[in-house]
């Protein structure tokens, strides 16, 4: 019974989203999809709080603790803002099947989870290929465009691709441990088969979080997909995906090894620089948030590496990556309230004058993303990864992340720049928010500054979450 | 330390507040298109704020001008020894007097960008909240979150109201400035975690890791270390003040940027950097201040003469204020290098005075910029009969800022060459050459500007002469800076005890030094070598 309570949040999710599939066309009806959507979110939220820690090791390969609990309830609170923010978007970008949008997004979101709270390799690939297939069709929704079907099939391709990568290790695990669950067992002898899996595993979750030089797919799906499914998957993909590379790392390559150690600095330097130099170059709003989740996906895997997956650093890499999902998903969702021609930077000209609240939202959002007061999550998010990069002497890193983050000040600030500073071309009226686009935005940007300023009940959840993690 | 009846945050918060009150009025601009409101709201908050500072100095001052250091503490990020630290003391008090009078000044004066509209109003009151907060400071990280945010309103009203090429000059002041600030955070983060790490072992219960008198008491730091982080906390401060190869984004800011803007950022921004160099990397790395002193003294001397040159032969009136700016700048960089109590002292108190004259300059000249329409000395000339009262002022604080006797600056760059006299004669020198340069640059101003054929420019005329509320604006900063002039013994009696506490660190190394060498000249000559060898290098590099 406990085994099967500890599957309610998921099945609140994938079970509701059939509601979808036999309704027909009554959703479709004046946000009713949006609000069913949010409700079934809703309900498995309050289902996570309610369901007990696992007592030991599941054998579904599931378990409930603090950590997996954290993350899912970061996937669904994600979900939650980006659905209620985008509500009625989906309609306006041209997605002619709104019933089977919300059926693929809840499904997505029932995978994220189910790779949360996977301890088995097979839950963990079943979560990921759910995730991504769901994923893969959102991405192409809007089937007239040409750009989104091409992100779709270059997403579909690459992710294949990466999924290979990722069974690969799984079978090197299986190999060398002779099991599939992540926990090990025994001691397990560190010889080439480990290290092939290692490697293996951690290619197919760079490629999922988008960590240079596995990011190829990152600019090309957050432009072509319609705006709405780029604000759901801006923060859900990167939630699942790093709770999933966290698991695998902590439980399974437990003794970090000075090559297990170096791949992720490398991973982290590359993601960073190639990341901000990348996004320096685009004029295309999306394009440039694509690029710079890259780099933020290297900042947070910064506090992973700093401490040899040490609580402390855990710990850091968490507070980083909430405050990194409010942004982003506040930033994408005011990017869908404009409308589909914000894409390009010069489609943002103006915008103070057509929507202040929408601009204010969007500059705290970018001081956020740039480290900058009064965004002051992402001030102590970075004030915390690169305290612990230093206090594990990974100087060479530290240096590097803050020379990124103050080259990153130079697109960061262009957004800002386009909306205040320079007149729209052509003399609109104001843009209609919905009152859900400006509760969801408005809390996303409370967010930004209040998790600034008391980061400490913040901290202390990622701190039970990371301890649980760690503590074996 | 004495915990104070009004609390030290009312003077970051009360401005903080206020601009958020001013942002109302802002988006329903059709009902108070002038921001008339929000001028009478502001000048009120920005006064009271004067005042409040004003009545914390006087009452913590425990005998007559001595000042113990007022402080306020609450938990921000316990875990990690992250602070709400704020301290008043003898130091900080005339810069958050300054930032308080400067403030209500560039408020009070009724130029603005002809766009701006009570926008104008929160942007000044935000940049004050920020500056005080940066003053009042000592844990390292919320000193650095005032020293980020305090970019910010200049930038914005550089960017919504400056000159033609202010979007290029506004994002070469951003890439200029966080650069230099991200590598202090790094330091900043290094030395928390070093003081969170001894700390811990000493089983302190509550770590002030990342405060700088907690910081400053445990030895922690060798040389080496002290030469790294030093060098990142004075790449922050170099740029900030400036000191002179990072002046680059200077002279465009200052182009660029709406005359109030630019008076709040030469009389204040420059000052942070000044202030940082005292509060935080004395005490913290005296080794490194020891040994870089002469560098920092030479930069500061050639600035003074570098900067006095450029102003000669600059034609636009603003970009000669800049470069004047970067000239009085250097001295103070030369008191703060020499590192005596009086030259410190010294270059706190011409800090002060350039502040307050810059202020006062840039005011009357972009009204003078305003009224002519033109920017260039060329275009000007016989302006003292149109705008008499204007010539007074201006020519009050032209011969305050080359330092004439019974001006404040003359008091201060007199300590100053007093104090390095002994410690840098060449530089010092050096930095005189500058003085007789500054008057003639600052004087043919004044001749080309006021006297001489009037031309007919292409000016509107909109604005008139000197009048109204500019005209106590004007009054009250000469009358600050002719009795700053006549008495200063008072502000230097509160500014040098704190000064002192500054420099204990450096004094205790150099006296400890002292010591170190007399006992191995008498007991171990061999061992004396390599001290020595060291003190050749610092000479020769």
């Amino acid at each position: 019974m406990n085994a099967l309570a500890s599957f309610t949040p998921i099945l609140a999710v994938s079970v509701g989203s059939l509601l979808y599939l036999v309704t027909g066309r009554a959703l479709e009806r004046r946000h009713r999809a949006a609000s069913v959507a949010a409700l079934l979110i809703a309900a498995a939220m309050v289902l996570l709080c309610r369901i007990p820690d696992s007592i030991g090791e599941s054998e579904y390969g599931f378990v409930v603790n603090d950590f997996s609990r954290l993350f899912a309830m970061m996937a669904c609170l994600g979900a939650l803002l980006s659905v209620v923010s985008t509500a009625g978007a989906a309609e306006r970008e041209g997605i002619g099947t709104i019933n089977e949008y919300y059926f693929l997004l809840l499904t997505s979101l029932a995978g994220a989870m189910v790779m949360v709270f996977a301890t088995d390799y097979l839950s963990l690939f079943i979560g990921v290929e759910v995730a991504s297939l769901a994923l893969y069709c959102l991405c192409g929704s809007r089937v007239s465009q040409r750009s989104g079907s091409e992100a779709s099939m270059k997403y579909f391709l690459l992710g294949c691709f990466s999924s290979a990568f990722l069974l690969l290790g799984i079978a090197f695990w299986y190999g060398a441990t002779g099991s599939l669950s992540m926990v090990v067992q025994d001691e397990v002898p560190y010889n080439t088969m480990v290290f092939l899996s290692f490697l293996m595993v951690l290619v197919g979750m760079a490629f999922k979080l988008g960590l240079a030089p596995f990011h190829l797919w990152v600019p090309d799906v957050y432009q072509g997909a319609p705006t709405s499914v780029t604000t759901f998957m801006s923060c859900i993909v990167k939630v699942a995906a790093f709770g999933a590379l966290l698991k695998v790392l902590v439980l399974g390559y437990v003794y970090p090894q000075a090559w297990s150690m170096s791949s992720l600095w490398l991973l982290a330097a590359l993601a960073m620089t190639v990341g901000n130099l990348a996004a320096l170059q685009q004029r295309s709003v999306k394009r440039m948030l694509a690029y710079s989740s890259v780099a933020q996906a290297g900042y947070i895997l910064v506090g992973t590496v700093a401490t040899a997956y040490g609580a402390d650093g855990i710990v850091a890499s968490l507070y980083y990556l909430m405050s990194y999902c409010c942004m982003t998903i506040g930033a994408f969702a005011v990017l869908s309230a404009v409308g589909p021609d914000a894409d390009d930077i010069a489609g943002l000209r103006g915008l103070a004058k057509r929507s202040p609240f929408l601009a204010g939202c969007m500059t705290l959002f970018f001081l956020g993303l740039a480290g900058l007061p009064p965004g002051l999550a992402g001030l102590m998010g970075k004030v915390l990864i690169f305290s612990e990069a230093l206090s594990y002497h990974l100087y060479g890193l530290a240096i590097l992340g803050v020379l990124n983050s103050a080259l990153a000040c130079a697109y960061y600030f262009r957004v800002p720049v386009a909306m205040y500073f320079q007149p729209g071309s052509s003399d609109e009226g104001r843009i209609p928010v919905t009152i859900a686009a400006v509760l969801a935005i408005g809390a996303c940007a409370l967010a930004v500054v209040l998790f600034g300023i008391f980061p400490e009940p913040l901290l202390a959840i990622a701190g039970k979450a990371a301890g649980t993690l760690v503590g074996r | 330390m004495v915990s104070s009846s009004p609390p030290l945050s009312f003077l970051v918060l009360l401005p903080l507040l206020a601009a958020l009150g001013c942002l109302g009025p802002w988006f329903a601009k059709q009902r108070d298109p002038e921001g008339r409101l929000c001028r009478a709201w502001s000048l009120f908050v920005s006064g009271i704020t004067l005042a409040l500072a004003l009545a914390i100095g006087k009452a913590g001052m425990s005998e007559p001008n001595v000042l113990l250091s007022v402080s306020e503490s609450r938990a921000w990020i316990p875990s990690l020894g992250i602070f709400f630290n704020l301290t008043l003391d003898g130091l900080s008090l005339p810069f958050v007097l300054l930032t308080c009078a400067v403030s209500l000044a560039v408020l009070a004066w009724s130029d603005k960008p002809k766009e701006a509209g009570p926008g104008w109003y929160s942007i000044i009151l935000l940049a004050q909240s920020a500056v005080t907060g940066a003053f009042l400071a000592t844990d390292l990280v919320l000193f650095y979150c005032f020293y980020e945010a305090m970019l910010l309103p200049v930038l914005a009203a550089m960017a919504l109201w400056g000159g033609p090429r202010r979007l290029q000059a506004a994002l070469k002041f951003l890439l200029f400035t966080v650069t230099g600030s991200v590598l202090m955070l790094l330091a900043i983060l290094y030395l928390g975690w070093k003081g969170l790490q001894m700390l811990n072992d000493h089983g302190a219960e509550v770590a002030f890791a990342f405060d700088v008198t907690t910081l400053s008491t445990i030895d922690m730091l060798g040389s080496t270390q002290q030469l790294v982080l030093g060098l990142a906390f004075l790449a922050a401060f170099a740029v900030k003040t400036p000191i002179v190869p990072l002046h680059g984004w200077l002279p465009d800011t200052y182009r660029e940027a709406p005359h109030g803007i630019v008076a709040f950022t030469a009389a204040l921004l420059g000052k942070v950097g000044l202030y940082g160099i005292i509060r935080f990397m004395y005490p913290l790395f005296p080794f490194f201040m020891r040994d870089a002193a002469w560098a920092l003294a030479a930069l500061g001397a050639i600035g003074v003469v570098y900067g006095a040159m450029i102003a000669l032969v600059q034609r636009d009136v603003r970009s000669m204020l800049a470069y004047s700016s970067i000239s009085h700048l250097g001295f103070c960089v030369l008191g703060v290098a020499a590192a005596t109590e009086m030259a410190v002292t010294g270059a706190v108190f011409q800090a002060v005075s350039h502040g307050l004259i810059t202020a006062a300059l840039f005011l009357v000249f972009g009204r003078i910029i305003d009224r002519e329409g033109a920017r260039d000395f060329d275009s000007f000339g016989g302006l003292a009969a149109s705008i008499p009262v204007g010539a007074f002022f201006l020519m009050v604080f032209s011969l305050a800022a080359v330092a004439l006797p019974l001006t404040s600056s003359f008091v201060g760059e007199f300590l100053i060459i007093l104090g390095a006299w002994g410690e840098f004669p060449q530089w010092t020198a050096l930095a005189l050459v500058g003085v007789v340069l500054g008057a003639v640059y600052t004087l043919t101003a004044y001749l080309r500007t006021m006297f001489g054929p009037a031309r007919q420019g292409a000016g509107t005329h909109a604005a008139g002469d000197i009048s109204g509320p500019e005209v106590v604006v004007l009054g009250a900063l000469a009358a600050a800076v002719i009795s700053l002039g006549i008495f200063p013994a008072g502000v230097l009696n509160t500014i040098s005890p704190a000064v002192e506490v500054q420099l204990a660190g450096l004094t205790e190394i150099q006296g400890g030094a002292a010591r170190a060498q007399l006992d191995l000249s008498k007991e171990q000559p061999s061992a004396g070598q390599p001290d020595g060898r060291g003190g050749a290098e610092d000479q020769g590099v």
